[in-house]
């Protein structure tokens, strides 16, 4: 009798080796599904790529048509997929460049003659610019045209260019500090003005001025509207240091230090040493200046970072600009996908840039596919 | 009860023999499966490669000409040993960039179409090039939806296309951009270029490819079997 039950458990323990090798190893896994994915990944992989070369995308990207690009993926995969993108929030438009010029490179114009008596100008023409109580002096060495010193009605100190030498004043002749003005196909950058020490300091900034224009113009239907500002500094930073800052950033400003020895490093605020390396470089030549264009990923945002450097002797200068890529995916749920049923989402990026003009915008677009 | 134990050895080889029976049937019944999935899966793989192979001869995803004279059929062929066809199509989109109010166009439009009276007021314009030469396009819409596209033809003469016409040397217009916020701003334009599988066996697989040449998309199709 306890053999017999000895027979029946080994049969029952016998039984179940034989259904767990032939359920376990014999198991056929639903490979349908998995090739609709690998498939899904390739359509998502091949579609972001061949439409950046194409260059539809950037057209896409130029004119903020998120519906563009989901109506072309959805005709060239035969309704297949769809695509979310987030393409607003182009770095471009948070762009913000500062210069540095350093202290010791402004020429400060200091010889002025008096003017009571035998005004060049009639009084009533200067009269909106200047309080004309107070003294005015003129400088007529610097420039081609007749430069008045003098303060303002409001009582701050400001200059007047007699263009054309006509005594015609216009709100583009009259400059107080912090202005660019023009003159001899010169911008210069206006940075002490006082009346009472007849005292002038400007900086040449032509070079940048004319970065400033190429950044601004609108190629591309891309309308950048970088906020562009004028640093002077004493000496007090090194050269490899730029001012960085970024438009509506809830930190303060930011110092980024490249190591010029080590063109591949970067820091974030260099007291935290907050290493920002990894960077990714596109070269493009600007005039007689170098550009480069770095990218990298900072926590979860990324950068690019654009940098000229100035050769020319008589001003030592730096440009830098950071382009902000504030693209974040979650801001892809805010696009709707328009087949609510998706069987599965993919994620990929597509990383390029936008020409304009001779400056490249560099770009990184999150997008998610489902079908 | 010497009976009686050889009673149970019996019955419990007996069940032995018959799970054995069962699981080896099943087993047997699953080979098939597994050899047809285990087939599907080189099909996969070996397509995979041999369009990445062809892909990959010159810039990444990029298609030249000659590729498509010589017949990318024939060149996958080199990477694969299974019978296998391809369809090819091509997709052109246009953009368009700016936008005018009828009766008001810029300059560089002489002479405006004779839209529909029911078209609405703001169409869409920009030029683009489809085959050997560019040309000026508009696009109308009717309801709140894009629906025609104009193609200057020269001399100042438009022609009028919907979903499915034919414009030019076989490029038809495909889809219509009406989704937010730039509506009508482009229309994809498609036309085939190796128009349907030649043949077919069972159990075949289809990879899509995407790829490009020069400012066109490619969609090649490879039915594997």
């Amino acid at each position: 009798m306890v053999k017999g039950i000895g027979y029946i458990l080994e049969a029952i323990l016998s039984m179940f080796i034989l259904l767990a090798f032939s359920v376990g190893a014999l198991q056929v896994t639903g490979g349908e599904q998995n090739w609709e994915d690998f498939q899904a990944e390739i359509v998502s992989e091949d579609l972001s790529y061949s439409l950046s070369q194409t260059g539809d995308f950037q057209e896409f990207m130029a004119r903020g048509d998120s519906g563009a690009f989901q109506t072309s993926v959805e005709s060239i995969t035969e309704q297949n997929y769809q695509v979310s993108s987030s393409i607003e929030g182009l770095p471009s438009f948070n762009l913000r460049v500062s210069v540095l010029v350093l202290d010791n490179e402004n020429e400060d114009i200091t010889e002025f003659d008096e003017l009571s008596e035998d005004l060049e100008c009639a009084e009533n023409e200067l009269d909106p610019a200047f309080d004309l109580s107070e003294e005015l002096y003129v400088n007529t060495d610097r420039f081609s045209e007749e430069l008045y010193l003098g303060t303002s009605n409001e009582g701050n100190s400001r200059i007047f260019l007699n263009e054309g030498a006509n005594c015609e004043l216009s709100l583009e002749s009259i400059h107080e500090e912090t202005d660019i003005f023009v003159q001899d196909d010169s911008d210069f950058y206006l940075d002490e003005l006082s009346t009472g020490s007849q005292e002038l300091s400007i900086f040449d900034v032509s070079i940048y001025e004319e970065i400033r224009s190429v950044i601004e113009s609108n190629e591309n239907s891309i309308n950048i509207e970088p906020e562009f500002s004028y640093f002077v500094t004493e000496n007090e930073v090194e050269s490899d240091d730029f001012l960085l800052t970024k438009r509506d950033s809830v930190t303060s400003d930011m110092m980024v230090r490249f190591n010029t020895d080590s063109p591949n490093e970067a820091y974030i605020n260099p007291d935290e040493d907050r290493d920002i390396s990894r960077f990714k470089s596109l070269l493009a030549d600007y005039s007689a200046n170098i550009m480069e264009a770095e990218s990298s990923s900072l926590g979860d945002r990324s950068i690019e970072i654009n940098v000229t450097n100035s050769d020319n002797e008589n001003i030592r200068a730096i440009s830098a600009s950071v382009l902000w890529v504030s693209i974040e995916e979650q801001n892809i749920e805010n696009e709707q996908f328009t087949r609510t049923n998706l069987n599965r989402e993919i994620n990929t990026e597509i990383i390029g840039s936008l020409d304009s003009d001779e400056i490249l915008i560099p770009y990184v677009v999150y997008t998610r596919w489902g079908y | 009860m010497k009976g009686q134990r050889s009673l149970e050895l019996m019955g419990a080889f007996g069940l032995v023999g018959v799970v054995m029976i069962a699981t080896v049937s099943y087993s047997l019944g699953s080979i098939p499966a597994i050899s047809q999935e285990a087939d599907r899966t080189e099909k996969y793989v070996e397509t995979h490669f041999a369009t990445e192979k062809l892909f990959s001869e010159n810039e990444y995803l990029e298609l030249s000409s000659n590729s498509l004279e010589s017949g990318l059929s024939q060149e996958i062929g080199q990477y694969t040993n299974f019978d296998h066809s391809v369809k090819i199509e091509e997709f052109k989109v246009l953009n368009l960039e700016s936008s005018f109010i009828r009766g008001s166009s810029p300059g560089s439009i002489q002479t405006e179409p004779n839209y529909r009276d029911d078209a609405e007021n703001e169409v869409i314009y920009g030029s683009d090039v489809v085959g050997e030469d560019s040309y000026q396009f508009i696009v109308t819409a009717k309801d709140g939806e894009y629906d025609r596209l104009y193609r200057n033809t020269g001399s100042g003469t438009w022609s009028a296309s919907s979903l499915g016409d034919t414009i030019i040397q076989d490029w038809t217009v495909l889809s219509f951009q009406n989704r937010p916020p730039r509506e009508g701003h482009s229309v994809v334009l498609s036309r085939s270029l190796v128009e349907e599988f030649d043949e077919s066996g069972d159990n075949s697989i289809k990879i899509n490819r995407f790829g490009y040449i020069n400012d066109r998309i490619i969609r090649v199709e490879v039915l594997t079997w």
